[in-house]
């Protein structure tokens, strides 16, 4: 079905997007954390979650096949009413908002920790944020053409890296599987779906209104999402495979560790490089979809015409919390393994699925008049 | 305080141009009966310097009195001499038929000259003065208040020539001219379709610029050309000396640092371009002529390509666009492993590049910047400065500045290296405009890897990306088809495919989308398996 | 240290505001204008609060507020094994 949108974008755009959202939000970060539940199943732990997941994307497709004109943020107002939506609405943007300062802050986080330690992260941060900004300022077609063009280098740098892995391959750090039952693979996959799938609800900012056929685009947000899951086993498990998950549970970042790893021939035993700006890559499409959403919502929210006089002004305050979002590193741990699967399953779960619900209500009620 | 409460408060006007208005007397406009008045209303308007009145009349005794004006020199001897064979021949028709109406030797003169040049009569001053300009010669006739116009438009200018700023070893070498007419026949001789129309325009309200634009009609889409020529028509300037000017008054986005208009001197190119259903503006007074639109992938095509081989063409086009890398992060990619990133250079090549710092003065950024600013200021200088000089310079700038200033231990040789690489990969560019867009990025580049290392350059090169996704060129997207992803987008842009096979013009901008070429094998297997001709 | 970094947030918000606020007065948009000042006053007062090392909250202390009472079950259920 065709319609008029005002900002156009292609279902394959969507689907790298998708893909590029679902890998980055916790590339650096995840496979220890899942190391640490799970063990060497880590990499059933992904492939439970993904087929888990598929449901929640299914709320999230559904959800926008419904009310194909409408945003989250509209739906939230449409059903909750104008006080309870608004509250609602305004801890969705909150929300939004506290997840791009902590895309910035792993960004930062992993540079200062891995590059430049002498170098203030402040400036790190504003760098990031003013393109960001700018990012936003030139809107979403623009961002979605940019990572349309990432996409063929980002996506043949990580198999390129992974190939050149091989070597040092140890196959035996997969053993022993299953051996202690069930619950860690089930706690693993929890950890998992709320990093790595429950996200993709801010994209139901973008997702049905900017699309002219919803069905194709439908599709394109599945394929998305199972192509980032892809990805996330495959690194995920190569770490393991590479350094044993004794080792990647207590290191920082096991993945960039992994890449150091690469010798083939003395010229690419330092692409560290290349591991870095796919990461980069991949945060920045997440900061620009929380932030997105964000800011779009807020404008939404307060019935603006234009969101892009808003980016500036929210590219300050988050310019100034990206410094203690996280208090330290340990405290980063704690929230990301206690509140951040709570939070992410309210958001991500328990909000779409109460709007699915009352947009099936609200469409059968209009079928059978009462 | 007033400024402020002025600027916050304040609408701003419309537009703060006007164009000059001369007081529109309807004395002055009017065209008398009377000659002599006629003549020195032109003369007090345009001034006598280099106008040209000649007085006659149709029979010597009792005739009628007529002039003849035109602004010396833009009007060639050759059609001159034309005219007064044909003046001729009118007196003589004239004295034979017993003319001494006015009105009726005002026919006769219309009746002959009509038949083989653009005539018009006038009735305004205004619009009389202006064909004056234009190198119109102008009839008088005493007693009748309408002047006879024609067009005997002619001035001195270049022939065709070879192109001086495109060169090439394959294909045509033939270059555009300054004179519109010209410019508008070379392109007429490549392409005999009837359906390649050509559209005048005039902008500039003191210079009149003849402005002509072009397109086959169906080829090219219907919205793009009217909004090409919606936007020249809303251009209000003083003068348009250059089809530059106009590039930089209708472009999409009018900050960007990428050129949005391929600009060339060369027919073929253009013709190419109108076959793949652009618009061309040419403009009067200029040999580059614009095409719109513009994509970014046209930026890296030389028409060269075409007339060589598909094999050599695609891997030339490749090197092209690693030209381009080349000439944008070499220098910052130095910065940054010299100055933050010493582990990621193999350790054979670290250790002699440290020898040969030794005793460097100056800090790397510094070096770069150095040497990066007295090679653009080289280059400029080759540009200006008279032909004669020029090898010596060369040999200036490489002796002097390259190898000498390496033995006086100011810059390191590496340096060197570095900014030659930079400065020929700019040159290996097709297109002028996009190599000095890469300069730009240069100098960005430079400062971000020096104040953020690695991360400073990859932040710039999103920057950069994000600007090119942004850009429009009258409507399509500038990197299309990369990016909205088109079904042409390996096979015209980085590769070249054989002829056989690029069936499909360039999306986005053809109107049409029957295919141009067929892809029937034209040597057939049954003919391969024949005998050979002996 | 401290003064510069105030100066250039107060450089930057007034830039900013210079060159949006009479854009936004002449299309008499004055919802945009409330919420555009009142973000860019939030941002400045926090930054220079932040210079001077004040202590401004934290976003992510309030959601851990809000799921505080589960944060034992999380615990439990997130230990190594």
């Amino acid at each position: 079905m065709h319609r008029m949108v005002k900002t156009k974008l292609s279902p394959r755009q969507l689907m790298i997007l998708a893909s590029g959202f679902s890998f980055g939000t916790t590339p650096l970060v995840l496979p220890s954390s899942m190391a640490k539940l799970a063990g060497p199943d880590v990499w059933l732990s992904i492939l439970f979650g993904m087929a888990t997941g598929m449901l929640f994307i299914w709320i999230y497709a559904k959800l926008g096949e419904l009310n194909p004109d409408k945003t989250f943020v509209e739906d939230i107002k449409l059903y909750f009413g104008k006080w309870a939506g608004g509250l609602v609405v305004v801890l969705f943007i909150i929300s939004a908002l506290v997840l791009t300062d902590q895309a910035v802050w792993y960004m930062g986080d992993f540079i200062h920790t891995e590059f430049v330690p002498d170098f203030p992260v402040l400036p790190i941060h504003v760098l990031f944020i003013a393109v960001l900004a700018f990012a936003l300022w030139c809107g979403v077609e623009t961002m979605y053409r940019t990572t349309e063009l990432l996409f063929a280098f980002l996506f043949t740098f990580i198999i390129v890296a992974i190939l050149m892995l091989i070597p040092n391959m140890k196959p035996e750090n997969l053993l022993p599987v299953m051996e202690k039952g069930v619950p860690p693979v089930l706690k693993g996959s929890i950890l998992y779906i709320a990093s790595c799938v429950l996200p993709l609800v801010f994209l139901n900012m973008v997702y049905p209104v900017c699309f002219e056929n919803v069905k194709e685009s439908k599709k394109a947000l599945f394929k998305g999402y199972l192509l980032g899951a892809f990805t996330n086993l495959i690194t995920v498990t190569v770490c393991v495979i590479v350094m044993g998950s004794n080792l990647v549970s207590n290191i920082r970042f096991p993945m960039f560790i992994t890449s150091k790893e690469i010798n083939i021939f003395v010229i690419f035993s330092r692409i560290e490089a290349v591991t870095f700006s796919i990461w980069m890559s991949v945060s920045f499409i997440s900061a620009f979809s929380y932030a997105y959403a964000g800011i779009f919502g807020l404008a939404q929210l307060l019935k603006m015409k234009n969101y892009k006089i808003l980016v500036l002004p929210i590219g300050l305050l988050l310019a100034v919390y990206s410094l203690n979002i996280y208090t330290n590193t340990s405290y980063q741990i704690k929230w990301d393994m206690t509140v951040w699967p709570l939070f992410s399953f309210t958001l991500g779960f328990i909000l779409p699925l109460v709007l699915l619900i009352m947009s099936i209500i609200r469409k059968i009620k209009g079928k059978n008049p009462i | 305080m007033r400024f402020l409460h002025r600027k916050l408060w304040k609408k701003k006007p419309e537009s703060t141009y006007e164009p000059s208005k001369t007081e529109d007397s309807w004395d002055r406009n009017r065209i008398s009966d009377n000659l002599d008045v006629n003549i020195n209303n032109i003369k007090t308007e345009i001034g006598s310097g280099d106008l040209i009145i000649n007085l006659s009349t149709s029979h010597p005794d009792h005739g009628i009195r007529f002039a003849c004006v035109y602004i010396d020199n833009l009007i060639s001897n050759q059609i001159l001499s034309d005219y007064s064979t044909e003046l001729g021949k009118i007196l003589v028709s004239a004295e034979r038929m017993g003319t001494n109406n006015p009105k009726a030797f005002f026919n006769l003169l219309i009746n002959q000259f009509s038949s083989f040049r653009r005539v018009s009569q006038e009735s305004r001053l205004e619009k009389v003065l202006d064909g004056l300009l234009s190198g119109q010669l102008v009839f008088l006739i005493d007693g009748h208040s309408i002047f006879l116009s024609i067009d005997a438009y002619s001035p001195e200018g270049r022939s065709v020539e070879e192109p001086t700023s495109q060169s090439i070893v394959r294909g045509p070498k033939e270059g555009f001219t300054e004179k519109l007419g010209i410019n508008i026949s070379l392109i007429r001789k490549r392409i005999k379709d009837k359906a390649l129309k050509s559209e005048n325009l005039t902008v500039g309200n003191r210079t009149k610029t003849k402005v002509t634009l072009m397109y086959i009609n169906g080829l090219a889409k219907q919205e793009i050309i009217d909004e090409i020529r919606r936007r020249i028509n809303a251009i209000q300037i003083d003068g348009i000396l250059e089809s530059g000017y106009i590039e930089e008054l209708i472009k999409d986005n009018k900050y960007s640092i990428f050129p949005t208009f391929l600009n060339s001197e060369k027919p073929d190119s253009v013709a190419a371009c109108l076959l793949e259903g652009k618009v061309a503006i040419l403009v009067d007074g200029t040999p580059f002529v614009l095409t719109a639109p513009a994509l970014f992938a046209e930026f890296f095509q030389a028409s060269e390509d075409y007339y060589h081989q598909f094999h050599i063409s695609t891997f030339v086009r490749l090197f092209r666009y690693v030209a381009l890398a080349l000439s944008m992060f070499v220098p910052s990619i130095y910065i940054t492993l010299a100055s933050f990133h010493q582990e990621m250079i193999p350790t054979p090549l670290l250790i002699s590049m440290l020898a040969q710092r030794e005793g460097v003065p100056f800090p790397t950024t510094v070096e770069v910047l150095l040497m990066e600013v007295v090679f653009e200021i080289l280059r400029e200088a080759g540009i200006r400065m008279p032909r004669i000089i020029g090898p010596a310079i060369s040999i200036v700038g490489a002796l002097v500045l390259g190898q000498a200033a390496v033995e006086a231990g100011i810059i390191s040789a590496v340096i060197v290296i570095i900014v030659s690489i930079t400065a020929i990969s700019s040159f290996a560019i097709p297109n002028y405009g996009m190599a000095n867009s890469a300069r730009i990025v240069r100098f960005i580049m430079i400062f971000l890897a020096r104040v953020f290392g690695l991360f400073g350059i990859f932040m710039g090169t999103l920057a950069l990306l994000l600007e090119l996704c942004r850009l429009k060129s009258i409507g399509v997207p500038y990197m299309s088809p990369f990016a909205p992803k088109g079904k042409t987008a390996v096979k015209d842009t980085i590769l070249r495919f054989p002829l056989w096979k690029s069936m499909a013009r360039p999306e986005g901008i053809s109107a049409d989308t029957s295919p141009r070429v067929s892809d029937k094998d034209i040597v057939t297997d049954k003919q391969k398996k024949q005998s050979e001709f002996r | 240290m401290v003064l510069i970094v105030i100066l250039l947030i107060l450089g930057f918000a007034a830039t900013l505001s210079i060159v949006e606020i009479p854009k936004l007065l002449r299309t008499k948009s004055y919802k945009e204008l409330c919420v555009f000042s009142l973000l860019l006053a939030l941002g400045v007062v926090l930054s220079i609060l932040k210079s001077l090392e004040v202590e401004i909250g934290n976003p992510s202390d309030l959601f851990a507020w809000i799921y505080s009472p589960l944060e034992d079950i999380m615990e439990s259920l997130t230990k190594k094994g």
